[in-house]
């Protein structure tokens, strides 16, 4: 799975993407956990970031396919 | 419906919309002032999940459609670095009457700062605090 970090997710990482070997799809728990496991840093974000998985935002319920993209998108603020 | 995106590092400029069978064109500048949280700053550095953002502005103004009737809308945003002054996002809507094309317009801008992968930080800030009171240097 290409995982892509930005904003403030890319500063505390100290990288922009990754690619993780993952073998089935994840559930935004797994992806979390997965995450936080990676880069403790990010803990400071978690609460409140979105995840995306194929360029679209992924909830509870839902799972991140391994095959798509997937994004960690820390509070926007376009415009 | 027609819907013009453009993302891009370059100043922006839209050309006037032409307005044929079109009662209403509602227009919006978003410039960067020159403080951010009260302190002086030499522009605002943009940065988008490009190919997502396109994508949901896309269907933001695809739903709005749906209720706002509209016949053209066109919003051009700037990535990277925006010089204090500049336009960080163009954008107009062309339709029947004034309703649709001025909802459209500020509920899109409303939903682009919820919803859309796209984020600003302040360059070149000062250290002296100008304007206590000053927050955002977006419009």
């Amino acid at each position: 799975m290409r995982v892509l970090y930005f904003a403030q997710a890319s500063d505390v990482t100290g990288c922009r993407e990754e690619d993780w070997k993952v073998d089935r799809d994840l559930t935004l728990e797994e992806f979390w956990a997965e995450a936080l496991r990676r880069h403790p840093a990010l803990a400071e974000l978690a609460g409140q970031s979105r995840v995306a998985s194929g360029m679209r935002y992924v909830t509870d319920n839902q799972y991140l396919d391994r095959l798509e993209e997937a994004a960690i998108i820390p509070p926007v603020s376009g415009g | 419906m027609k819907i013009e995106i453009l993302l891009c590092p370059e100043a922006l400029s839209l050309p006037p919309l032409a307005a044929a069978g079109v009662g209403a064109i509602a227009r919006f500048e978003g410039i960067v002032r020159d403080l951010e949280g009260g302190r002086r700053i030499t522009g605002l550095n943009y940065e988008a999940y490009e190919p997502m953002a396109d994508r949901m502005i896309r269907e933001i103004l695809e739903d709005l459609g749906r209720v706002h009737p509209f016949h053209i809308a066109r919003v051009h945003h700037r990535i990277g670095f925006v010089p204090v002054g500049e336009a960080a996002i163009l954008m107009d809507v062309s339709s029947k009457h004034r309703f649709e094309a001025f909802s459209v317009l500020t509920k899109f801008l409303d939903r682009l700062k919820q919803e859309v992968p796209i984020w600003k930080r302040a360059a070149g800030v000062s250290s002296e605090i100008v304007n206590s009171q000053e927050e955002s240097a977006a419009h």
